[in-house]
């Protein structure tokens, strides 16, 4: 067992932040955890790591408890990068964890050079930008290269460029065995790394498989708007036409292919199709639809 | 092991400790500077003291003259006066030799004088000036004398070994525990209070080892700066200073009666009950921040704990206590200078002891920290 959760509870000011969280993963996997904020992702990921006490249940990781610290040589976490040391350097932080993990020094320039953050790993932390930091604290999360990766918004402050990259290693992570428990509030970049989410809601998760909730939004143009209009109300498919007008539909109400059939059998022609993927992001509008975002239990 | 060079490095490489060490240089050759720039004034001071003495004296002179003119037959006034005058000429004599390099010369005229003023004033004097104080001066001349040491201004001396008591002294003064405070202020809080001990509780690291390698971490940067003083008095004094002798006499007090420590039994024995606090500061200091985790409430309990203990142990008079009280090195110059009934080491166990048991609850603690 990777990672064995059990009906673990944690109270906060007298009201249950975490209220009996189940999780159970036996095989290589990415799971993002997704919540509002204050929703207790973070404090189920101090939980499992033990920087937090919990009220009930129990956690165990690569089948040790989590209170035995040697788990940390296969378990890594991702925090804030309020755990950084300003006045060190990269080099420092990573040469400290080389030193306690017993990870030979050669093992740095690799990192660095897959993060592609050797150009400044010897400057003082205090000279980084957001996104350098968080290159740094993901060399320091991958340098052991753990079983088990236990990351807390990991795309924060990075730009487009480096979310890819971090996406790219994230994946290549997932494929050499890791597993990766990520927290995000990045719906769209969940959808691209996986389709096993767990939703925090109420103080429990909700386990979903994207791939049942995720759907396809097509957005279509016709050579005859107002036809393709009646036809699609004749065979009562719901649909929007947006300002542009363009025909807007999903795969779940109606598939590409039937609609393709109904607009040939009318002579309509398709000038263009795009399509999007609609996953995490609807179902999360779905379960927090009227949860104010911000206005959350402070952890 | 591991984590004690990371957390040494992360001390010594941190603004604070490099602005704390330019400080405590600056003030050492500032210091010295000032001694330098007031040598006139040690003449000067000496001068006017004996003038005051001179004035005081004819003062004096005037009132038994009165007195005689009343009674001429009066034997006491007679005689009074007679040593006043001999002690006039004595005032004179060293007035002439204060200028000079004759120091022996001047500290066998300054003893008759005292001789002289104990004297007069046993035989119905009023000299202003105390019997202990006569007594006091008196026993440091001689040894001086017998030990041919020149002597040396308690507050200008340029002689390498009285310069560096003069600073250290300083440090003796409540300056250690300044210092360490500046040092150690945020060793474990700033960790707490901005979540970085995180970094170090998600390693494979036994957490009694984070407490282990902050204790000597803050043990070593106290040592570094140590190293770094006595460097710098030593450098200074050495190099622009005069050579004097760490054989020089200081007074104290021992079982009632004047007995001699010199320069570096005072130095040594002073380090040695400053440094036990210092150790004793550190682990009280991680016990709190531990519990309290707020840098300022931590350092006002700490505070608060030497300045109440040092307070309240004050009053405490009986003479075992000196062996349960671990607040007395908090200014080792009374327990050094004043050795009643007492030894100077007798608080070094009980220090110890509340080392062990500090430290100790800081590594129970630190098992079941949380950071939320």
């Amino acid at each position: 067992m990777i990672v064995d959760v059990q009906n673990l509870k944690k109270k906060y000011k007298q009201q249950w932040v975490l209220n009996g969280v189940d999780v159970a993963i036996t095989e290589p996997q990415i799971v993002a955890l997704v919540g509002p904020n204050g929703s207790g992702k973070t404090t189920l990921l101090n939980c499992m790591t033990n920087l937090l006490a919990f009220d009930e249940g129990d956690v165990k990781l690569l089948g040790k408890k989590h209170t035995d610290s040697s788990i940390f040589y296969d378990v890594s976490y991702l925090q804030d990068n309020r755990i950084l040391y300003d006045h060190l350097t990269g080099f420092d932080h990573l040469k400290f964890i080389c030193n306690v993990q017993h990870i030979p020094l050669s093992r740095i320039k690799d990192v660095t050079d897959r993060i592609g953050m050797s150009s400044y790993v010897k400057k003082r932390v205090r000279n980084y930008s957001l996104g350098m930091k968080q290159h740094l604290l993901l060399a320091m999360v991958i340098i052991n290269e753990p079983k088990l990766l236990l990351l807390d918004e990991p795309l924060n402050g990075l730009d487009p460029t480096s979310a890819v990259s971090v996406r790219k290693i994230l994946l290549e992570l997932y494929k050499e065995g890791t597993t990766i428990i990520l927290s995000s509030h990045n719906l769209d970049e969940i959808d691209r790394l996986t389709h096993t989410v767990y939703f925090v809601k109420d103080g429990v998760l909700l386990k979903e498989s994207l791939k049942d909730v995720a759907s396809n939004q097509y957005y279509v143009s016709v050579s005859d708007l107002e036809k393709a209009q009646f036809v699609l109300d004749e065979a009562s498919v719901s649909y929007d036409v947006t300002e542009t007008g363009e025909i807007v539909f999903e795969d779940i109400n109606l598939s590409l292919q039937s609609f393709i059939n109904h607009m040939n059998a009318h002579n309509i022609t398709l000038e263009k199709v795009d399509n999007q993927m609609i996953g995490a992001e609807k179902r999360y509008q779905q379960l927090f639809k009227g949860v104010d975002h911000h206005e959350t239990v402070s952890l | 092991m591991k984590l004690f060079p990371f957390e040494f490095k992360k001390m010594v490489l941190s603004r604070k400790f490099s602005v704390l060490l330019l400080i405590i240089v600056a003030c050492v050759i500032a210091l010295f500077i000032r001694n330098v720039a007031f040598q006139p004034v040690i003449t000067e001071n000496a001068l006017k003291d004996i003038d005051d003495q001179l004035q005081t004296s004819d003062m004096l002179l005037r009132v038994h003259q009165y007195k005689l003119e009343e009674d001429p037959e009066n034997e006491v006034e007679k005689e009074l006066k007679d040593m006043l005058l001999a002690n006039i000429n004595l005032l004179n004599n060293i007035k002439n030799a204060v200028s000079t390099d004759q120091w022996q010369e001047r500290l066998i005229q300054e003893n008759a004088l005292l001789k002289g003023i104990a004297t007069y004033n046993e035989a119905g004097g009023e000299f202003p000036l105390d019997t202990s104080e006569i007594v006091r001066q008196y026993a440091l001349n001689e040894k001086l004398l017998d030990e041919h040491i020149k002597p040396e201004s308690s507050t200008y001396s340029m002689a390498f070994p009285n310069f560096m008591k003069q600073v250290l002294d300083f440090l003796f003064h409540l300056g250690a525990i300044i210092m360490m405070v500046i040092l150690i202020g945020d060793l474990m809080t700033a960790e707490l209070e901005d979540h970085s001990a995180k970094f170090l509780l998600t390693q494979p690291l036994k957490r009694r080892h984070i407490i282990t390698s902050k204790f000597w971490t803050a043990i070593s940067a106290y040592i570094t700066v140590l190293v770094v003083l006595f460097l710098t008095i030593t450098i200074i004094g050495s190099i622009f200073g005069n050579e004097g002798t760490f054989q020089y006499p200081i007074l104290i007090e021992k079982n009632g009666e004047l007995a001699f420590m010199t320069i570096i039994e005072y130095i040594t024995f002073g380090a040695i009950g400053v440094s036990a606090l210092m150790i004793t500061v550190i682990s009280l200091y991680l016990f709190y921040s531990l519990y309290l985790k707020q840098t300022v409430s931590t350092l006002f309990a700490l505070l608060g704990t030497l300045l109440l203990g040092y307070v309240a142990t004050t009053f405490i008079s009986w003479r075992f206590f000196a062996w349960l009280n671990p607040f007395q090195y908090i200014i080792p110059r009374e327990p050094l200078l004043f050795q009643n009934g007492t030894a100077w080491y007798q608080g070094l166990p009980i220090l110890f002891l509340l080392s062990v048991i500090f430290y100790g609850l800081a590594v129970r603690k630190i098992k079941t920290l949380r950071i939320g």
